[in-house]
This record gives structure tokens, C-alpha cells and sequence, in this order.
């Protein structure tokens, strides 16, 4: 059977009911814009999340006059341990030089000695960012011989690992609801479009088209307005972020992934509206 | 063939038909007559399978309503012409693509459907009307393109409700003349009318239904 023929009706159906064409574009294009903010505003806290992440360590204090090679063995230790990215040791002089650095005076003239320990400014692997991760490492180290303290940022990662999540989920439910509100409003939609066009399935029904002939012009007629849909929601999304960008938050980040999404599910919805409506109004037929 | 074994049909629990029973052979021309709300466009509807019997059996060729399987209806009305009162044309279409239209939507070739659809508009005498719209032609007129889009499968009958319902006597004379000439050439005809006087100057075979129940033959 010709696909050509369906393009040709699903193309010319698109533009008989021009009234319904606009409320079902304008439907798709208000949930597509829900949805690809949603999709954004994940993606910017997953970003912020990372940086946080990313720039984590965890600073293993040593017994103050622990001896140089001494402390080498507890950087070959450490590099062992599993889930360590990279270790850097901090002598006493540099510890002094960067408190110089970030306090403005010498250390050793306040004081008269240096007091500051050395110690091993710990990366962790992506994987191990995590609170318990880290917990469970700096616990380990704790133990070691010549470690004097841990000292990490765990509380901001328990929060972060606790609130993220329920972020993510809260963000991934309204999606989820949304793509049903957005599915159910273009079903109705298509469902008005398909009656008013009664009379050619019932043509077709008479002359013998078969049941998927007679839904595949409304199948390419769904995918259309969720094309569509999705390709003005993009443009109005792309908008908002650049308005946001210079306005609200200029760290905002936002990438052609995004797009894509939303101009899938545009098609997704497009097509399961349609092919729900269909379905069930031959099924009343046939 | 289309055959009736002691078909009867109730809607809403509504008596529509009683135990009607008749053959119908191949090139053969019938009437079905009766007054209206007899059950005259129920027995059409029986035989392209848009309804189904509560009772009895309904055979159109290889085909029956006890065993047809939904996905094999569209293939059973290929085999098949309807033509109603009301002509069902699209309106936004050209009276050649209206018939072109069924060709189209049973996946026939483009190259093929020009060929039988100027076939067939000449057979119908409309090829002159080919590119207006069903608006812009007269009610015989359309009705001469609601035939030629039933004859264009070459079915091996036409079913026509009441094709005569919305027109002059000079219109249904010429529509009969249509009718008459497609069943010489070997296609049966079976239509559903009320009036007496075009069974009369086109006499055929006649199923007479009163109230749902064959009364005469």
C-alpha cells in the first residue's frame, strides 16, 4: 500500500481543520515547554551538583613533625586505597604558605613556630563523591598510624546526596505527569479531529481500506503536530534560556541533547495520542 | 453469491429483522422493497458486514458472517460497490479524485488509477465533470460519480440504497439506465427502494420486506 497516499492525507488533513489544528499545536507546544524546562532545570541542578562533586576533597591531616619520607609512605597508602583519583602531600612550609596566602600574614611570625600539620589533599573518583563513600574512606584513614584528623565536606554531601535525589524524582514525576496531561489533551484533540472527518473513514471503510491504511494518515497527522509542537516549544525554550542566562542566572547551562528530547517526545506524544484516538473510534466502526 | 439463511436482528431490543432467508446469484438484479424503517438498508449493511446477524447467517461469496475475521471485511468489500441516497462524496475533493480516492486507499497503483478512473468516469458519462467538486455538480451527477466509485474495483455486485431517493424522475431514469447497463455487462445488482413505479418500468426481481419480515417474493 502506498506510504505516499497517507503522507498526502495525514499532510492534507493537517491543513483542513485549521481551528483544532491550532488548539492541539498549542496543547503540545505548552506541555513540550513544561517538560523542556523540566529538562533543563535537571540538567543545570545535575551540573551544579557535579561542580560540588567535582571539587570535593578530603584533606587527611598527619601528626604535626611527621618526617617527609614517612609521610610518603602514607601517599603511597593513600593512592592505594580504592576510589582515590589522585593524592597531593602538603609539607608544613606549604601549609604555612598557604595560610599566607589565604590569611595575608606569616604564620611563623605570629606564632614564633609553624604549628600546622602537613597532610594529603585527597581527589576522589566520580563514583566515590558521595557521602557514604567518603565517610566510609575517611574512617578507614582515621585508624592509620601518624593521621591526626580527616577532614572533609560531608555534611554539604549528605545534603546534597539526600535533596538531590528527592529534586530528581519531584522533577521526574511532574515530567511524567505531564507527558500524560499533554498525551490525554492531544488525544482529545486528535479524537475532535477524526470525527470531524467521519465521513472519508467511512469512505474508506466502504471502499475497503484496511484498518491500518485508514489510521496511518492520522498516525503521520499526529506525528506532525507533535514535529511541529515540539519545534516551536525548542524555539520558545531556547528563548527563555538565553533570557534567563542574561538576566537570572548566568552560570545557566543548557545543551543540543535537551532539544532533541523535546522534540522526541513531541513526536512520541504526536503519535500515541493519535493512534489511541484512532484505535478507538474504528474500533466503534469496525 | 450473496445468500440469507433465516437472518434476524435486533437492535436496542428492537425487532429489525425476522427469519429472512434468499439467494441472490451472480449477475443477478433485485429489488428490495418495502416502506421505510422495513429493515430495506439493514439487509445492505448485512451484506458488507457493517452489521451482523443476532441469528442465522449471512454468505457474500467465500465469505461468512459467522466466521469472518475483522481483518478480512476490507477484503470482502473490495469485492463489493455500495452506492447510497445521500451519495457520500467527499466534498473538498474533484469528482476524479472521489474515485480515484477508492483505488487510492486500497493501494492501487498511480499509474493504473488514472487509466481506470477515466474508465470509468466515460462508462458513467460524467468524464466532462472530472475536475469540479461535488458542490459545483448536479444531484444525478453525483450520483453517476458514487457509481463510478462503486463499480471502479469491478465488484461482482452493487448494493444501492435508495439511489434514486434524491432525484427528478428524469435523473433516476438516467440512473437506472447506469444500473441497467452495468448488470448486462455481468454484475449484479441489489437495490433497496420504495418506489413502485421505477420497479415497474425497470422491472426485476423483487424481496419484499414489511416490518422487518420477507412478506413476498
Amino acid at each position: 500500500m502506498s506510504l505516499g497516499f497517507s503522507i498526502k492525507e495525514g499532510l492534507k488533513g493537517f491543513g483542513r481543520a485549521r481551528m483544532a489544528t491550532f488548539i492541539t499545536i498549542t496543547s503540545v507546544v505548552l506541555a513540550l515547554i513544561m517538560i523542556g524546562l523540566f529538562i533543563l532545570l535537571a540538567l543545570n541542578i545535575d551540573h551544579w551538583v557535579g561542580e560540588k562533586r567535582k571539587h570535593l576533597q578530603m584533606e587527611v591531616f598527619l601528626e604535626p613533625g611527621f618526617k617527609e619520607a614517612q609521610a610518603k609512605k602514607i601517599v603511597q597508602r593513600l593512592k592505594k586505597l580504592q576510589g582515590v583519583e589522585s593524592v597531593r602531600y602538603v609539607s608544613q612550609k606549604a601549609a604555612a604558605e598557604r595560610f599566607k596566602k589565604e590569611f595575608g600574614r606569616d604564620v611563623r611570625e605570629v606564632l614564633g613556630t609553624n604549628p600546622l600539620p602537613p597532610s594529603c589533599v585527597l581527589r576522589l573518583q566520580p563514583a566515590y563523591q558521595n557521602a557514604s563513600a567518603i565517610t566510609r574512606l575517611a574512617e578507614i584513614v582515621r585508624t592509620w598510624d601518624g593521621v591526626s584528623d580527616v577532614v572533609y565536606g560531608g555534611s554539604l554531601l549528605k545534603a546534597i546526596d539526600r535533596y538531590v535525589t528527592l529534586i530528581y524524582l519531584i522533577i521526574g514525576g511532574l515530567g511524567v505527569v505531564l507527558l500524560i496531561v499533554a498525551t490525554v489533551l492531544i488525544h482529545n484533540s486528535i479524537r475532535l479531529i477524526i470525527y470531524a472527518r467521519h465521513e472519508i473513514i467511512e469512505i474508506m471503510k466502504l471502499v475497503g481500506a484496511t484498518r491500518a491504511f485508514i489510521r496511518r494518515p492520522f498516525l503521520v497527522e499526529g506525528i506532525l503536530y507533535g514535529l511541529i509542537g515540539g519545534a516551536i516549544a525548542d524555539g520558545v525554550i531556547w528563548l527563555l534560556c538565553g533570557a534567563m542566562k542574561n538576566w537570572v542566572y548566568t552560570g545557566m547551562i543548557q545543551n543540543w541533547q535537551s532539544y532533541v528530547i523535546v522534540l522526541a517526545l513531541g513526536i512520541l506524544i504526536g503519535f500515541v495520542s493519535s493512534e489511541l484516538s484512532v484505535n478507538k473510534y474504528l474500533n466503534k466502526l469496525i | 453469491m450473496i445468500e440469507f439463511y433465516n437472518v434476524s436482528l435486533n437492535i436496542d431490543g428492537k425487532e429489525i429483522l425476522k427469519s429472512i432467508s434468499f439467494r441472490l446469484f451472480k449477475g443477478e438484479f433485485a429489488y428490495i422493497t418495502g416502506p421505510s424503517g422495513a429493515g430495506k438498508s439493514t439487509i445492505l449493511k448485512l451484506i458488507y458486514m457493517d452489521i451482523f446477524p443476532d441469528q442465522g447467517m449471512v454468505i457474500v461469496n467465500n465469505y461468512s458472517s459467522a466466521k469472518i475475521h475483522r481483518n478480512e471485511i476490507p477484503y470482502l468489500r473490495r469485492e463489493l460497490g455500495v452506492v447510497f441516497q445521500d451519495f457520500k462524496l467527499l466534498p473538498d475533493r474533484s469528482v476524479y479524485e472521489n474515485v480515484a480516492f477508492a483505488l487510492r486507499a486500497t493501494g492501487v497503483r498511480s499509474k493504473e488509477i488514472r487509466h481506470r478512473v477515466v474508465r470509468v468516469l466515460n462508462e458513467v458519462n460524467i468524464s466532462q465533470q472530472r475536475s469540479q467538486l461535488p458542490d459545483q455538480i448536479s444531484g444525478g451527477e453525483k450520483q453517476r460519480v458514487a457509481i463510478a466509485r462503486a463499480i471502479i474495483n469491478d465488484p461482482f455486485i452493487v448494493l444501492a440504497d435508495e439511489p434514486t431517493g434524491n432525484l427528478d424522475a428524469q435523473n433516476s431514469r438516467e440512473i437506472m439506465e447506469i444500473f441497467e447497463r452495468i448488470n448486462r455487462k455481468g454484475t449484479a445488482i441489489l437495490m433497496a427502494t420504495h418506489d413502485q413505479s421505477l420497479i415497474e418500468q425497470y422491472p426485476h426481481r423483487v424481496i419484499k420486506i414489511e416490518e422487518g419480515r420477507m412478506v413476498d417474493e
